[in-house]
């Protein structure tokens, strides 16, 4: 039980200082992209892609006989351009800046208030419930956020590059948050049986 | 519901009020009020012992069945 409490502290400290951190980065992220905008009329945009060839493949050298054609091989590139300020390209970079931070200043807010409660040895709450629903739709929500991100990349890179091949493109589609929220959607049905079996329990005398 | 709580009733025969009850039962107040008025979805075994205990009745005189 001990162990736990230390572990349950470090969380609760952890979150708090990830809580802080976050908005500090938020306002300044901010900051920085209105002055990008506002004193230049251009955006400095980079994105990974994959070499449409691999044209200097390097031989190396096996340092043991159980290892043999070891190749080093050029796979990944990043593109950069100078892409104006319009207006559209002003509310995407906003609308991403805001609906990501949005997100994550959530889930930290969220899963806070969540260890608050199990700190206090309540867990078994309402509130509790909905927090971790809120917190799964958030994190599929983050994925989804991500999938448009790189949607509007291959926009940008297939109407500004010609001979651009969208197969080149490295695509950053984890569906890791689409995993964490399921999880965390069956756990916090499992705090709802806990929360039921409780008020069950507590209408016993 | 068809279960009726006759604790006010042994609570009379034994002259003895609801604070006392509850602390020779080591409960608190709210939950014997609770259930006494039958506003409750059941009773431990180790409630109804105390109950029988310090009452000195069986649970029958405590618990009656009427169907509704």
């Amino acid at each position: 039980m001990k162990t736990q409490s230390w572990l349950l502290a470090t969380v609760r400290v952890l979150l708090t200082i990830f809580w802080y951190f976050n908005i500090v980065l938020a306002v300044f992220a901010f900051c920085v992209l209105t002055w990008k905008i506002s004193t230049s009329d251009y955006t400095e945009f980079s994105n990974p892609v994959k070499y449409p060839l691999n044209p200097n493949t390097i031989q190396l050298k096996s340092l043991s006989p159980t290892v043999d054609n070891i190749v080093l091989q050029p796979d990944q590139a990043i593109i950069k351009m100078h892409l104006k300020n319009t207006f559209v390209r002003v509310v995407a970079a906003y609308f991403f800046f805001f609906a990501f931070e949005a997100l994550v200043m959530s889930i930290i807010y969220q899963l806070r208030k969540f260890f608050d409660t199990v700190h206090q040895h309540t867990p078994f709450v309402y509130d509790n419930i909905r927090r971790l629903k809120i917190t799964a739709i958030c994190f599929a929500s983050l994925t989804v956020l991500n999938i448009l991100l790189g949607i509007s990349s291959a926009i940008i890179l297939k109407s500004n590059v010609k001979d651009m091949n969208l197969m080149n493109m490295v695509w950053h589609d984890s569906l890791i948050g689409f995993i964490l929220g399921a999880v965390i959607y069956i756990i916090a049905d499992v705090f709802k049986q806990g929360f039921n079996l409780q008020k069950e329990n507590e209408e016993f005398v | 519901m068809a279960i009726i709580v006759n604790l006010d009733v042994e609570m009379a025969k034994n002259k003895i009020s609801l604070k006392e009850l509850a602390e020779r039962l080591d409960i608190s107040m709210t939950n014997l009020s609770l259930l006494k008025t039958g506003k409750v979805k059941g009773v431990r075994f180790d409630t109804l012992e105390a109950l029988c205990r310090e009452l000195n009745c069986k649970p029958g005189d405590i618990l009656d069945y009427k169907a509704d």
